[in-house]
């Protein structure tokens, strides 16, 4: 029987780190991975912040008004359909009475499904997720929206309407 | 006894350094992860107040969000100033 003149065993050279500071380096490790999510998630809200600025600055641009139509146009009662800012971007004109009108941008704020004049009730009602704004202000009376309709700022010009500023 | 002989005192000594080490590590783990479910929740209040059109969550949370990372660095470098390295690493 022959003995080795190194009682360290060789595969001990491969693999130097021991199992308990093994574990010691992996929660170590995991302990920083759980920093990097931590950034990654404040970068998350970071972007938010950002994008929520951005999307400031994009609606308060100013808009160049437009004719939206002649007084005598609309019954009481009786909406029109038009573009404002842009002719890409549906809007509402509503007579409420003989001389209230009201403008509103005609998507929905849930999904973007157009909203219709009720005359009756005085609302505008989604049909595709059956939500309802009050005419009078474009607050939301009732369903899935989650904020008013953007409301266009009309201006009497003689007997014509224009729309001048959208406050989304 | 070998409980007088100085390698038995030095492992001894080393296990309970490691001991604490792994206690340190897994306290701030622990409070590491509860930072970090917080900022998700943070997030969540953003997203969701940046879908709905409430730009006035936004700065707060990502205030909220910047502490508790700023916590969770802090933290980490507590523990290398508290534990050091392990042995047998570079």
């Amino acid at each position: 029987m022959s003995s080795s003149p190194n009682p360290v065993p060789a595969w001990k050279d491969d693999f130097p780190v021991s199992w308990v500071d093994d574990h010691f380096v992996t929660r170590r490790e995991f302990t920083k991975s759980l920093v990097l999510v931590s950034s990654a998630a404040f970068g998350a809200n970071g972007a938010l912040v950002g994008l929520g600025a951005w999307e400031r600055a994009r609606r308060s641009v100013k808009t160049e008004p437009r004719r939206v139509a002649r007084v005598d146009e609309i019954p009481v009662g009786g909406s029109k359909g038009f573009g404002y800012p842009g002719p890409d971007e549906p809007c509402l004109l509503v007579r409420l009475d003989e001389k209230r009108f009201v403008a509103f941008g005609q998507k929905c704020t849930h999904l973007g499904c157009p909203v219709l004049y009720q005359a009756v009730e005085k609302r505008l009602h989604c049909p595709c997720h059956e939500g309802y704004f009050n005419a009078e202000d474009g607050k939301v009376i009732s369903g899935p929206p989650p904020r008013p309709l953007p409301r266009v700022e009309l201006e009497r010009r003689g007997d014509e309407l224009w729309a001048v500023a959208i406050q989304r | 006894m070998g409980g007088r002989d100085p390698e038995v005192i030095r492992a001894r000594r080393e296990q309970a350094e490691r001991t604490r080490g792994m206690t340190a590590i897994y306290g701030v783990m622990a409070s590491i992860t509860f930072l970090v479910m917080i900022q998700f929740l943070l997030l969540m209040v953003a997203v969701e107040g940046f879908s709905a059109g409430r730009g006035s969550v936004l700065l707060p949370s990502a205030a909220g969000s910047g502490l508790c990372f700023a916590a969770s660095v802090w933290l980490v470098r507590y523990l290398s100033a508290r534990v050091g390295r392990p042995r047998g690493t570079s």
